[in-house]
């Protein structure tokens, strides 16, 4: 036993190395194991979303096409096709032809997104196109103040710069509504707003005015970026103070008021003094907002 | 030959997205051949070179002008242009950039459902785990690459010299802004000789630019309000330098943020900002500077500590320029971009 107790020892050694690598395997194996496990799990627990997802969508997408509208548009498109083999760029798929004969899709409930946007862009493109000729023609106009009117056409105070206006050959526009009778126009609903491309306008040689007649939303929102594009801004006010009109008169470079008593009102309520007409006109106000009054929003942008 | 890179975007507005943008043009263009895409332009399209951008309304001009442009990286910004990408044939990759927040989760839902997006990017962590948790890692890697600056963009401006210390607010009047929250808290802080400052209005609708004016204006103030509906980006620089030198900071009441470019815009130009901490918001400012959501009580007494404290102001001040500079260096905008687009390409 002695004589092979080293040989012994030394193959227990080697076998004890050996049962050690082989557990060392074991617990890397069960590691590895456990990891595809856990892949395994995670894929497949994505395998079911997108399953899931796939299924949804190929229900939505069933729908879809078994609804009414898709069927009706499907059916325009083939009239349109038949109608008109090569599309023009403008083209928005699924929109049937404006002026075209009675069709099933007059029969449409509702448009779909696509229609109302197409429809929407129509409309746009439309007015920008008469705006652009209203620029053009305001640049040729023998009036020296292009004026453009923020209030209600049918109060008398806008109907009165209208007059004056045309009188003076003054290109005048109307905003938030549709052009009529020599006065241009940016109607509601025009969106994205055609005002950034009017207050925009170069007209060399003539003073860009805006009046508002009557205090709201169009003249809050337009008074401060009309001053960055060079305007002269003015707000015409009866004497009733709103909230719009104190807005209004603290940010115009002038506002106009009927009476001292109106004046006093005003300068109590906003700390600025506006200038008295019973009926100004767009060279009264011209001349109050150039007399050097300090608009805040210009000293605050610093754009003096 | 540079590879072409086309951002697509819905509306070309100054402000904004457009505004990374012309960050982008002017720091990407060393490695790709940079192209904007828009459907429409409200007032953006000219602060760009003419030869870089394509206006595309119809969905039709939207698939040619993606054809003739030939993406290599076709990046869509939050919404729209999926659909005419894949009718021009899906050149390029597809990269996803998402701005939106839980305001507008319908858009995660149906990113969720769309096919072939190599890769999304968003400028917050928030964001990015706000994409994961919806699945949407399942689609595509999810990227978190921070917005920048133009160089140049933080140099000095001359302040106003305002009457008093400025509280001022920034963004769309839309509910989750909001903007009734700040004006309450204006009126609250009256009678410390605050001068309420918004910015913004003019793409917001009838109803919020009255109710807006009226909670404004309808009530006598010590300091006559200021509203700019708009302001050039380029001015904005003046505004903050102004409600600094004022003495007062940039105050955020927004129900959710990604990754608020004018929290960044502030800080850089040295304004403090005080902020709900909600999304994206954390990440930017130091905890000091943060209020809980929807907690006036807290808002109004952190306003109130940094009108009253010069030490505690420059502290808030100094502590979001210390987050923000290193997030938005501009000469570390592309190669996180790059980085980002190397796990799609």
């Amino acid at each position: 036993m002695s004589r092979y107790w080293p040989r012994l020892r030394e193959e227990a050694h080697e076998l004890y190395r050996e049962v050690g690598t082989l557990r060392g395997r074991v617990r890397q194996l069960e590691r590895e194991l456990a990891t595809a496990q856990n892949t395994a799990d995670r894929l497949r627990a994505a395998n079911e979303r997108l399953t899931a997802s796939v299924d949804q969508t190929k229900a939505r997408l069933r729908a879809i096409e078994r609804s009414k509208g898709w069927r009706l548009i499907m059916k325009v498109r083939g009239t349109v096709r038949r109608r008109k083999p090569a599309p023009s760029a403008g083209e928005v798929p699924g929109v049937p032809e404006e002026n075209g004969p009675p069709s099933a899709a007059t029969l449409a409930p509702e448009p779909t997104f696509a229609q109302r946007r197409a429809a929407e862009a129509a409309r746009r493109a439309d007015v920008a196109a008469e705006l652009a000729w209203w620029i053009e023609d305001a640049t040729r106009a023998r009036g020296s103040i292009v004026v453009v009117l923020a209030g209600d056409r049918s109060a008398a105070t806008t109907g009165s710069f209208i007059g004056a206006a045309k009188e003076a050959g003054d290109p005048v526009l109307l905003l938030d509504a549709e052009p009529r009778d020599g006065v241009g126009g940016i109607p509601t609903g025009i969106n994205p707003t055609l005002v950034p491309d009017l207050l925009a306008m170069d007209v060399p040689g003539k003073e860009r005015l805006l009046v508002v007649t009557a205090p709201g939303h169009v003249g809050i929102r337009w008074v401060v970026p009309a001053q960055q594009q060079g305007w002269w801004t003015a707000v015409v006010l009866d004497g009733s103070i709103s909230p719009a009109a104190v807005y209004l008169a603290s940010h115009s470079d002038v506002a106009s008021v009927p009476d001292d008593a109106a004046a006093r009102a005003l300068e109590a309520a906003t700390g600025v003094r506006p200038v008295i007409h019973a009926a100004p006109s767009a060279r009264d106000l011209l001349q109050g907002a150039r007399a050097g009054w300090d608009a805040l929003p210009r000293a605050v942008l610093g754009s003096d | 030959m540079r590879p072409r890179i086309v951002f697509a975007y819905r509306y070309a507005s100054p402000g904004g997205p457009v505004t990374q943008l012309l960050a982008r043009l002017e720091l990407f263009a060393s490695h790709f051949d940079v192209r904007m895409l828009f459907e429409w332009d409200l007032g953006g399209v000219s602060l760009f070179p003419p030869d870089i951008v394509t206006v595309a309304p119809s969905f039709q001009s939207q698939v040619d002008a993606i054809a003739e442009l030939k993406p290599d990286v076709f990046v869509v910004i939050d919404s729209g242009w999926r659909e005419p990408w894949i009718r021009a044939g899906s050149p390029g990759k597809l990269v996803m950039e998402v701005h939106t927040t839980t305001a507008n989760l319908t858009f995660l839902d149906e990113l969720r459902a769309a096919q072939r997006i190599d890769l999304f990017i968003c400028a917050s962590k928030y964001l990015a785990s706000l994409l994961a948790e919806r699945g949407l890692g399942d689609i595509a890697p999810i990227a978190v690459v921070p917005n920048t600056l133009r160089s140049g963009w933080v140099e000095k401006a001359d302040p106003w010299d305002a009457p008093a210390p400025i509280l001022l607010w920034i963004g769309r009047l839309e509910p989750h802004k909001g903007v009734r929250r700040f004006i309450a808290l204006c009126d609250a802080l009256d009678e410390q000789n605050v001068l309420p400052m918004l910015i913004g209005g003019t793409n917001d609708t009838d109803e919020e630019v009255m109710d807006t004016v009226e909670r404004l204006c309808g009530l006598p103030r010590k300091q006559r309000p200021i509203w700019l509906t708009k302001v050039p980006h380029d001015r904005m620089r003046r505004i903050y330098a102004s409600a600094a030198a004022s003495g007062g900071m940039l105050v955020m009441t927004s129900d959710n943020e990604n990754f608020p470019n004018t929290v960044v815009e502030a800080a850089m130009m040295g304004c403090p900002v005080v902020a709900p901490s909600v999304g994206g918001i954390p990440e930017l400012l130091p905890r000091q500077a943060l209020f809980p959501q929807g907690d006036d009580d807290a808002a109004r007494a952190l306003i109130s500590r940094a009108l009253a404290d010069d030490a505690f102001r420059t502290s808030i001040a100094d502590g979001a320029r210390a987050i923000i500079e290193p997030l938005v260096r501009p000469e570390d905008a592309l190669p996180a971009y790059l980085a980002a687009l190397e796990r799609a390409l």
